[in-house]
């Protein structure tokens, strides 16, 4: 029964997202034009951040969706793995980071309601966020030549 | 962040004012109008980050956007209340107005003060 209720959980999400939120945040978004393609981010070394986002495509079976390339670089860099934890978590390190766009607060509301057992997790996100100076206004794609441990470093995002 | 504070504070006294009166001057009517004014606000306020785009696409100046939102926001929620007067009856009238209309009003004016990429950012 909890695994049959896990997978409709799934579907609504999976559903919310890319079937409502995902088209209406590309209305609303104010969007900067990808300077890479696939093949221009793997000839970026290996330690790189264009590596590591093209590392995080390739392990969760993705491609670069045109639009919400920066999204997937948070998830690269932050180390939130593109699960329905992960993308959640993401959310709440934002929130905590003090980013309080409509879909963050939407998504960490619905999910703190509908995901009682990643709470630990959420928290987790949010007090990592809480210790991580603004990342608003950074320049994710100008970054990601640079060592992804460098940028890290540099944006002093905490260690998972 | 100041901003937010205050904007949270506002909001709280106006509930509390709100909530105040309608416990000792209205009737039951205008209470069960709160919760149906918040409901039909959230799709409002949600139609009225995309009337801001718009606006921003078509290169409509910020102050220019915010006293077309200012006119048009009201006269949203304005339709939206008299849905819900229609619906529920005339005394929910000046409940549902203020319900909707007045924070929607301070919201838009909080939201045309912010860039509207930051809205939407995910």
């Amino acid at each position: 029964m909890i695994a049959l209720l896990k997978k409709w959980r799934c579907a609504l999400l999976v559903f919310c997202t890319h079937s409502v939120a995902l088209p209406a945040i590309r209305l609303l978004q104010q969007v900067k034009k990808f300077p890479y393609n696939t093949a221009q981010l793997g000839e970026m070394p290996d330690s790189s951040g264009g590596a590591l986002l093209l590392q995080f495509l390739h392990r969760h079976n993705l491609h670069l969706l045109p639009d919400y390339e920066s999204h997937d670089i948070k998830h690269a860099l932050l180390g939130y793995p593109a699960t329905e934890e992960g993308e959640a978590s993401l959310q709440y390190f934002f929130y905590g980071n003090g980013q309080r766009s409509f879909p963050v607060l939407i998504t960490v509301l619905v999910t703190f309601v509908i995901m009682p057992e990643y709470h630990a997790a959420f928290r987790k996100a949010y007090r990592r966020g809480l210790a991580t100076p603004r990342l608003g206004g950074v320049d994710w794609f100008g970054m990601l030549p640079q060592p992804a441990e460098d940028i890290r470093q540099q944006l002093q995002i905490p260690p998972l | 962040m100041i901003a937010s504070k205050v904007w949270c504070l506002a909001q709280a006294i106006y509930l509390g004012i709100l909530l105040t009166f309608c416990v000792y001057y209205g009737t039951p009517d205008m209470l069960l109008a709160m919760p149906f004014a918040v409901f039909f606000g959230l799709p409002a306020l949600l139609l009225f980050s995309l009337w801001l785009r718009v606006l921003k696409a078509r290169g409509v100046s910020g102050n220019r956007a915010l006293w077309l939102s200012l006119l048009v926001m009201p006269l949203c929620t304005g339709l939206c209340s008299f849905g819900l007067a229609y619906l529920l009856g005339p005394a929910c009238l000046i409940t549902a107005l203020a319900a909707v209309a007045v924070p929607a009003t301070l919201l838009s004016v909080l939201i045309c003060h912010k860039p509207i990429h930051s809205i939407a950012e995910i």
